[in-house]
């Protein structure tokens, strides 16, 4: 018979799997910054100053560096990842067919 | 200044090529952990920036404002989110050893050749325009320097620097990339080359970009005040285009093969992954930091009509900063000349694994044995590739004239590669994608692509007529290239995008849902989706006994002899046998499959594997394991079978050993009978003519002597007979004293070889003796290895039955032992008699030449306490020994 996975884990393997939950929120996080000029700039009759758009993009795309900088630090100090990136664990969705 | 700036460029060319072949050095010494790091994998990534994004930039920037972040921001979200799909196409592309993106869609969709050659195709009629693009940009870049000087080197010299430049890269592509056929598909050289542009091409632009800021403007302020006084104040964001463009780069980026190259084919280690996704976002935001002032700066300080896709050069140059402009070329060119090498290599291993390769195979289909060297035609066929990779780009490039046209080709030919995404995407996170759906839905795409986007792009009247651009084919407005299904008012590239993408991906899953997929795909798709689940790979081969040595030949002739003896080696220690064939078990046909697509691609590895091997390779209990409500079950009688398998592996060994000893006791009865007859046969004589010189007294001198010289020679025979067994006795008990002094094994072959040589003349051996200059000396009993040499050059030259024998003999130094290869040209000793030839009193057949048998089995002896081992190598078209020893035969000696 096949074990079945635990439903809670341990501290330090929870932590990792937040960790994870993180990285793959960033880039959703990006996609939406980098979308919110779309309705501030609609206004066509008064655009904002295109230095101001300018500021924006490059300081969001700044914190999303050192966002995803510490969150691939972490990660590599994670007991969980030590050998390896590894692989998705037992509560990972599954593709049946 | 032209000509310092040829000089500069030449000399900058030197350095890479140096930089190159000193990677590759320290990548074959072993030396070369840095060429491992992140940090040059991040930098190697950097080739998605081209000469369309260093220069193109800016012009871009100048004609649509902020717009060309977009670029820049879609392959920024690719890598922030690499959790969700580069971590597993890395994971993939390694487990599967895929070689090109072709590849990873062949591989996924059942080792499709059909769909590898459709995705090459798509490549190559995508890429040409780009790499056209590189060339243009350099000789642009270069007549913008002949223009400040003055020099007006227009028209026919611009032809010329892009073939010149064309010629350079393909050179440099053929050197470093096509150096060997590397079993990983790896090319250190090329990777660190680029490497070293990606900081250049930074430095060049960083620092046109702080020249223009705080130079020419005067510092941070007031540079943002020019930029919102400047024309594009009135700037503002075209939302479908922006949400489009995003997405295509960041499609462009997963599906370039020149990106796919890097990203994965070229990747060493997961983790670099981790580093790349905050490292590669910083070095295009500072790719993209200086690109709005420069393109300001230009367009106030630069007279009217000026191309602005030269900002970068001709800013520099009308302020006299000649140095920093220098410096800004090189940076242009580094774009240039790193996309063209990695697009053209790239091309090049899709061409020849999946259309050359194929074509080849099936010519030749069945006749395996006819294969020749099949790796020097794999590489014979990259380097043609991509010469005919880069001449298409040239051909491009000067039918096209140069023309502006050419500017607006980059997001058309990322448009055309992003068709790939939708069964890319599919492949790797849904099991029900099949093979029909992958290729109907890239044909779809291509289609849309082609009609609505590609075609058009070359202007009314030169492809399309303008009135069918106008109102449609046969009239059907609804069939505008430019205006599908009636939608007008859309822009024309996000009208593509739109409905090549949209298309592409409903036909691909439709088609999906409907079909129904071969074996190999339900097993291959498993194997893809849940990369993270199975790590090691559904077996699907059933391999025969006595195919081995069939297997090998090829390997040898795919990978290079030293890499299969290694791997064949390794799989018969894992299975506990000897020597060089071991069983094909499924396991080790897959894992040989496996090494070989690493070289010729999955398609190819498959089909020629079944060459061999014969029958399907999916059974039914496969798919049953496919299928995980049965997986248990599955497992229990997987296991059984194992088991049985297991048993009948050791039944055939046990079967072998039996043999093996009932061979050796019907040999030694017959050496016994031998033994007595060599013995009696000389005693015989001895007595006999001992007796005739006793009783006739008066025999003449004559007489006497010959009576006593045939005595002598018997007794030699004796005396050499009884030698041998006590020198066997001896090295078998143990009590052998070797004597080790340091020689060199070059100096000892050499001798060896002297003395069979001028022992017997009448039948002639043709020597081939390949030495090594890097042996080192060895320590080791120099008269016993001598021994070992000479009876295997004299076995050669008894028992070599071709018409003119010769023997090649090849000494090699690796990993801390010497190897020393003898291989004649003879018919070899069958395969049942190998088992047997290092026994005492083997002897091959019933061989006309005499000796009680014992050379081979002294030999043995003799190696093994010198640290070694003699073994016969199976597969070289002859009859082969291996001979091996330690560099140093002390620590084995027994002292």
């Amino acid at each position: 018979m096949a074990k079945k996975p635990p439903i809670f884990l341990e501290r330090d393997r929870y932590r990792t799997r937040r960790l994870v939950d993180a990285l793959r929120v960033l880039p959703i996080l990006a996609g939406i910054l980098w979308l919110v000029p779309a309705l501030w700039a609609n206004d066509t009759q008064n655009p904002p100053e295109i230095a101001r758009l300018a500021i924006y993009f490059f300081c969001t795309w700044a914190l999303m560096i050192v966002l995803s900088f510490a969150l691939s630090r972490r990660l590599r100090h994670s007991a969980e990842f030590a050998g390896g990136i590894g692989t998705d664990g037992p509560s990972a969705p599954r593709d049946r067919d | 200044m032209i000509n310092f700036l040829i000089s500069a460029s030449i000399f900058y060319v030197a350095v890479l090529f140096f930089v190159a072949f000193w990677a590759e050095r320290a990548a074959a010494q072993g030396r070369g952990a840095w060429l491992r790091s992140p940090w040059v994998y991040t930098l190697s990534l950097s080739i998605y920036c081209t000469a369309w994004t260093f220069y193109g930039a800016v012009g871009y920037a100048a004609r649509s404002g902020l717009e060309y972040l977009t670029i820049y921001l879609g392959p920024s979200l690719v890598m922030l989110g690499w959790w969700w799909i580069l971590r597993k196409l890395v994971r993939i592309g390694r487990a599967q050893r895929v070689t090109s993106i072709a590849d990873l869609l062949s591989s996924r969709f059942g080792k499709s050749n059909l769909l590898a050659a459709l995705v090459t195709v798509l490549a190559v009629v995508g890429t040409t325009p780009y790499i056209a693009l590189q060339l243009q940009s350099v000789t642009l870049s270069f007549s913008a320097f002949a223009q400040a000087d003055d020099l007006g080197m227009m028209g026919a010299g611009n032809d010329r620097s892009a073939l010149w430049v064309a010629l350079g890269l393909a050179f440099f592509t053929i050197i470093f990339g096509t150096r060997n056929l590397d079993v990983n598909e790896r090319h250190h050289g090329v990777v660190m080359a680029i490497a070293v542009e990606a900081i250049v091409k930074l430095c060049a632009l960083v620092a046109v970009g702080i020249f223009v800021v705080w130079g020419v403007s005067g510092g941070l302020a007031p540079m943002l005040e020019a930029i919102n006084a400047s024309p594009h104040q009135n700037w503002h964001m075209d939302n479908a285009r922006w949400v489009a463009l995003t997405f295509l780069s960041a499609a462009a980026f997963l599906t370039l093969p020149r990106m796919f190259q890097v990203l994965v084919v070229e990747n060493e280690d997961e983790r670099h992954l981790q580093t790349a996704s905050w490292a590669f976002p910083t070095y295009v935001l500072l790719m993209s930091l200086f690109v709005l002032p420069i393109a300001v700066v230009g367009q106030s300080i630069l007279p009217q009509g000026s191309n602005p896709d030269l900002y970068v050069l001709t800013i520099p140059l009308a302020l006299g900063q000649d140095t920093l402009a220098i410096l800004s070329f090189l940076g242009g060119f580094s774009s240039a000349t790193s996309m063209v090498v990695v697009a053209s290599l790239a091309l090049a291993t899709m061409v020849s694994n999946h259309i050359v390769m194929p074509i080849w195979l099936r010519y030749w289909q069945g006749k395996f044995s006819a294969f020749g060297d099949v790796r020097r035609i794999v590489l014979l066929a990259r380097r043609v590739s991509i010469g005919f990779v880069l001449f298409l780009g040239y051909l491009y490039y000067s039918l096209s004239g140069g023309s502006a046209a050419l500017a607006a080709i980059g997001l058309i030919s990322f448009t055309g590669v992003a068709q790939v995404l939708p069964a890319m995407i599919g492949g790797l996170f849904w099991r029900g994608s099949t093979r029909m759906g992958a290729i109907c839905g890239l044909l779809v795409g291509f289609f849309v692509w082609g009609y609505s986007l590609f075609l058009p792009s070359f202007g009314a009247d030169v492809v399309m007529s303008a009135n069918l651009m106008q109102n449609g084919p046969w009239g059907i407005g609804a069939l505008r290239p430019q205006a599908l299904f009636g939608i007008d008012g859309l822009d024309p590239l996000v009208h593509t995008i739109f409905w090549s993408m949209l298309l592409n991906a409903v036909v691909f899953v439709f088609v999906s849902l409907i079909d129904f997929p071969s074996p190999l795909e339900r097993l291959q798709g498993a194997q893809f989706v849940n990369v993270f689940d199975h790590s090691s790979a559904t077996s699907g081969w059933t391999g025969k006994a006595g195919q081995s040595e069939d297997l090998m030949v090829m390997a040898q002739r795919i990978i290079g002899s030293v890499q299969a003896q290694k791997l064949f080696q390794s799989e018969a220690h894992k299975q506990g046998v000897s020597g060089f064939l071991p069983e094909p078990t499924p396991e080790f046909l897959e894992r040989l499959e496996r090494e070989l697509a690493g070289s010729v691609g999955a398609a190819t590895a498959h089909a020629m594997v079944g060459q061999i091997v014969g029958g399907t390779s999916v059974t039914v209990q496969d798919l049953m394991a496919v299928a995980d409500e049965t997986a248990q079950m599955m497992e229990y009688s997987s296991r059984l079978e194992l088991q049985s398998e297991e048993l009948s592996r050791t039944a055939r060994q046990l079967r072998n050993a039996n043999d093996k000893l009932t061979q050796i006791s019907v040999q030694k009865d017959a050496f016994l009978s031998q033994i007595s007859h060599e013995l009696r046969t000389p005693m015989t004589s001895i007595l006999a003519f001992s007796e005739i010189m006793k009783e006739a007294g008066d025999l003449d001198r004559q007489d006497l002597n010959k009576y006593a010289t045939i005595i002598h020679a018997e007794s030699t025979r004796l005396t050499r007979l009884l030698d041998d067994l006590l020198d066997l006795s001896v090295l078998e008990n143990g009590q052998v004293h070797l004597n080790l002094v340091a020689c060199s094994p070059n100096d000892l072959l050499r001798r060896a070889i002297a003395t069979v040589q001028a022992g017997e003349a009448h039948r002639i051996l043709r020597i081939n003796l390949r030495l090594s200059d890097t042996v080192p000396d060895v320590i080791t009993d120099p008269d016993r290895l001598g021994q070992v040499f000479i009876n295997l050059i004299t076995n050669a030259r008894k028992y070599c039955d071709a018409a003119a024998p010769e023997l090649t003999i090849s000494l090699t130094h690796r990993a801390g032992r010497i190897i020393c290869d003898f291989v004649d040209n003879g018919s070899g000793i069958p395969k049942e008699d190998q088992e047997m030839i290092f026994e005492k009193f083997a002897r091959v057949g019933q061989t006309k030449a005499g000796g009680a048998g014992l050379g081979l089995a002294i030999c043995r002896e003799i190696m093994g306490r010198l640290g070694g081992d003699i073994a016969y190598l199976p597969g070289q078209g002859g009859g082969a020994f291996r001979v091996t020893f330690a560099v140093d035969a002390h620590n084995f000696s027994g002292h």
